[in-house]
């Protein structure tokens, strides 16, 4: 199987997630063809300031996956999915922007005639992964962080407010996973390098919640999340408690080892959680 | 043309104050239709409508010979009756009459005044064309059945019963539910007054009960609506309550020995248990159990039990009990089918189901009341007494993702709500709000009352209910997380209780009722009255009314005041005693009819039967609500309907295009 990735500005320079991403993917025998020249999709910022230009930013690479002879782009980082699914619905609701959109492409020497679905990589792996390969981690509790933008405002995956795909996808790969309250509070996001303080302790309340209800570990589906997540506890708001990304959780299933899903980059180390699950 | 020689048309425009006049050339209008062939005399006038106005027209009937006469003014529902009596009372046909409608669909919509007054002219031009066409036609006087039939046994159905009784007309109340009462059935007390809803509901809901004239069906629905104004017959289906009312004598001792009593119940919203046979709550009409046959131990399940009958001294369990039809004939038809109250399990962020001392009002209703699952103690599900209580307003309502519409009754109850909590409990009371709305009379004062009673108010809808807490000391709380916007702050509040003032939606099975009786639905699914300001009880189906909130959401003093408004409409005709039949209707000539059955498969009123003899098509002129389906549908245009005929349409379509 192959398709079209879309990496997004955090993906290689995060603790392992593109580690774990491309190792799961070999295992599963997926092909990511990584989109040429692919730029920023102007995240949440660009919609903000000007609807055609943030709209360009993300078809551009429509165009591209066009060219590629792809139907769905398929991208690993919360923001980018909902910005990407944001310009894909605009252009598919607005002719007037669709045509000027078009026109700005055309500049750049790129055709865009049809918009593709935007897929997460997690709905790649949801399909992809074979039941309980491995009963190892059968009483390791997982918290599953969502974050804020897989749900909502789109809620294409799942409800927007009490998300369970998560949950129901560790269970299924052999975990055992918390119920908690925290599953999409906003970990503060970008803000985090502007207001370090304030979006610490969105940060910390999370990680508070899902220790609190019982977790060893907590598993995100973005890369800012768990960067956001992972450093808060470098003060003492927090208990320790190891973030992981849940491509390193599908590859530990399948029986990769720790290092080969880049989790010896993770602040709080999760070697102890998960060798005596 | 058929007793008159030559047709002798009058054509007078309406200014209607400053509604069409300025917009359009009125003058222009007139003159213009005055060089028409056959038009006599064109005038055009202030008030058309008024005395002078239609004196105007009498006048020019007898003085001038007219035989046909032209109003363009506003809308033929606002006012063609009124014109159509002022030809009739001089002496013509009513028939011979046309409308151009100058102002609805010229002055109010055009922005040009040259364009307005050349639609005008046109539009007026197109009716003088038309009139000539027309033939004189004849009503029927039928009588009407003096009975009437009411929909739903809640307050506001009950009230329109008792209404109607009181003015000796045969009433049928018929209710799904085993018991009448309704919602109002569930409350404590009732804002702003505070009087206890049992002490002013009980002796109504026995009053119903014991009215001579009026027939209860409980336990039963409606399943299916023939005829027209004056003359319903309606098919009502008695579920079985496997219990015999002559026999039973409401003891009880069948819910005391019944094995299944963990059955949740739907009177107290859940909050406690029933037994599988049994009357909602203790002031039940009538005070005849049912058996619930999902969950009865022989009905249900197949097995041996038979408890109950085994008890019941007068020997009424009746497991073979099956259901059973009745035609009811009525001359009126008033819907009383209220509402249901907005399940907010689907708005996550509020925690409703997840969280258990986050609670729906209804199910706070219940917390509060005598014969509710604490026995009116206002305490948590761990017995205690909540400290701090949060009341969140408009869930579900006010909100595009859900009910754009206010509900209309939240804010008062919430802060009914934060009375009786002050009062019983002392807690620190919470009402997150958007705006308050307390529009009705003593309302405001009230709103004023629980301010002075320490009653906070955030104005701020609520983001988030959450078991997430920042203070240790607060683990076991929820946080209610809002934004004040008048503080500008993000406010998370540890509270022991929510409430949560849910919004209001039509009654599951009112989208059927509606098809089964022709009346419509807005938007939001309620139903449609005959004109918002004017015509409030009444729908575009004659003899049948609306009351209560089944129409949209009202409060009780609204509620009962529509209930008697619809019972008024509804005695208004009974006591007239005759109707007058639709001339407009449709016809089927023999000669041309093929027998293709098209027209009876394209009636929505089940109208035309079929003359197997002749082999053609018949309408039942008493059914016929001339729509014209049926003239549109045939395929060798035998069916046409009466002022509607081919050679009148094309006649007005001939002059507009």
């Amino acid at each position: 199987m192959r398709i079209c990735f879309y990496p997004g500005c955090s993906y290689a320079s995060t603790a392992g997630y593109k580690e774990s991403t491309e190792a799961v993917c070999q295992k599963l025998g997926i092909e990511l063809v990584v989109i040429p020249d692919w730029n920023c999709c102007g995240a949440t910022v660009m919609f903000g300031e000007n609807k055609l230009r943030a709209t360009a930013l993300a078809a551009r690479h429509f165009a591209l996956t066009q060219a590629m002879g792809f139907e769905e782009i398929v991208t690993g980082c919360n923001a980018c999915y909902a910005t990407l699914g944001k310009a894909a619905r605009l252009l598919n609701e607005d002719a007037e922007l669709f045509i000027k959109t078009k026109d700005v492409l055309q500049a750049l020497g790129l055709t865009l005639d049809r918009i593709p679905k935007i897929r997460h990589l997690f709905e790649i792996l949801t399909k992809a992964m074979p039941d309980a390969p491995s009963e190892r981690y059968r009483s390791l509790s997982v918290g599953a962080y969502y974050g804020c933008q897989l749900t909502r405002p789109h809620q294409f995956l799942d409800k927007g407010g009490y998300p369970e795909i998560l949950e129901t996808f560790l269970e299924r790969i052999g975990f055992a996973v918390t119920d908690h309250s925290a599953r999409t509070q906003c970990c503060g996001a970008s803000h985090a390098v502007i207001y370090k303080d304030e979006c610490r302790n969105l940060s910390a309340r999370i990680i508070r919640e899902i220790s609190d209800k019982g977790a060893q570990i907590i598993t995100t589906i973005c890369p800012l999340c768990q960067f956001n997540l992972d450093q808060a506890q470098t003060g003492d708001l927090t208990p320790r408690i190891p973030v992981t990304y849940f491509t390193q959780l599908a590859g530990l299933a399948l029986g990769l080892s720790a290092t080969s899903l880049g989790m010896n980059k993770l602040l709080v180390s999760a070697e102890k959680v998960i060798s005596r699950p | 043309m058929s007793d008159q020689t030559k047709p002798r048309i009058g054509v007078y425009v309406c200014h209607c104050g400053m509604n069409i006049a300025p917009k359009v050339n009125v003058e222009d209008v007139a003159a213009h239709a005055g060089t028409l062939a056959h038009v006599v005399v064109a005038r055009d006038y202030k008030f058309m409508c008024s005395n002078p106005g239609q004196d105007m027209i009498i006048n020019d009937i007898k003085s001038l010979g007219l035989n046909r006469v032209v109003v363009a003014s506003c809308s033929p529902r606002m006012h063609e009756k009124t014109f159509r009596n002022a030809v009739k009372s001089a002496g013509l046909n009513p028939y011979y009459f046309q409308m151009a409608n100058v102002r609805e669909q010229v002055s109010w919509v055009t922005h040009d005044s040259m364009d307005a007054t050349e639609k005008a002219k046109a539009l007026t031009a197109a009716a003088v064309s038309r009139v000539f066409f027309h033939q004189p036609l004849s009503t029927r006087e039928v009588p009407v059945i003096k009975s009437m039939l009411v929909v739903g046994g809640g307050i506001a159905g009950m009230q329109s019963a008792l209404t109607c009784a009181n003015a000796g007309y045969q009433v049928y109340l018929v209710e799904r539910e085993p018991s009448i009462g309704g919602h109002m059935a569930k409350f404590d007390k009732t804002f702003p007054t505070l009087d206890c809803a049992a002490c002013i509901m009980t002796p109504k809901m026995v009053d119903v009960l014991q009215h001579p004239n009026i027939t209860l069906h409980t336990y039963s629905e409606v399943e299916k609506v023939e005829g027209f104004i004056g003359n319903f017959q309606v098919t009502v289906k008695k579920k079985p309550r496997y219990v015999d009312m002559e026999k039973c004598t409401g003891c009880g001792t069948c819910m005391e020995k019944c094995p299944s009593k963990k059955i949740s119940s739907e009177f107290n919203e859940g909050l406690s248990f029933r037994t599988a046979i049994f009357t909602p709550f203790p002031q039940a009409v009538p005070n005849v159990p049912v058996i619930d046959a999902v969950n009865c131990i022989v009905l249900g399940k197949n097995k041996k039990c038979g408890a109950c009958a085994k008890f019941c001294e007068t020997k009424a369990i009746d497991f073979e009990q099956k259901p059973e039809f009745l035609t009811l004939d009525v001359g009126a038809i008033i819907a009383a089918t209220g509402f249901q109250a907005v399940n907010p399990t689907h708005l996550e962020p509020y925690g409703y189901g997840r969280f258990p001392e986050v609670y729906t009002s209804l199910e706070f209703e219940r917390l509060n009341n005598a014969t509710g699952p604490t026995s009116g103690k206002m305490v948590m599900k761990n017995g205690q007494i909540p400290e701090r209580v949060a009341i969140v307003h408009c869930v579900g309502s006010r909100d595009v993702r859900h009910k754009k519409y206010c509900s209309r009754v939240c804010c008062m109850y919430s802060m009914k709500f934060a009375h009786l909590l002050r009062e019983k409990t002392g807690a620190e009371v919470w009402e997150f709000y958007i705006d308050v709305r307390s529009p009705g009379k003593l309302y405001e004062e009230f709103y004023n009352r629980v301010q002075e009673e320490g009653v906070r108010f955030v104005r701020g809808r609520v983001a988030e209910i959450t078991d997430m807490t920042d203070d240790p000391n607060d683990k076991g709380r929820l946080t209610v997380v809002a934004e004040s916007t008048l503080t500008r702050r993000t406010v998370r509040l540890p509270v022991d209780m929510v409430i949560l003032s849910v919004g209001l939606e039509p009654a599951p099975g009112a989208e059927d009722l509606g098809r089964l009786l022709g009346v419509s639905r807005d938007g939001d699914g309620w139903f449609t009255e005959l004109h918002a300001k004017l015509a409030p009880v009444s729908t575009p189906m004659n003899g049948i009314f609306l009351a209560g909130c089944c129409q949209g959401p009202k409060d009780i003093p609204d509620t009962v005041a529509q209930a008697m408004g619809a019972a008024g409409e509804a005695i208004a005709l009974l006591s007239r005693g005759m109707v007058t039949t639709q001339a407009e209707i449709s016809h089927i000539d023999p000669d041309l009819c093929i027998g293709c059955k098209s027209c009876i498969g394209a009636c929505a009123y089940s109208a035309i039967g079929f003359d197997e003899a002749r082999r053609v098509a018949v309408v039942n002129e008493a059914l016929c609500k001339g729509c014209g389906s049926c003239a549109a549908t045939c395929p060798s245009s035998s069916a046409s309907v009466d002022h509607f005929t081919d050679r009148q349409i094309m006649g007005e379509l001939e002059r507009l295009v």
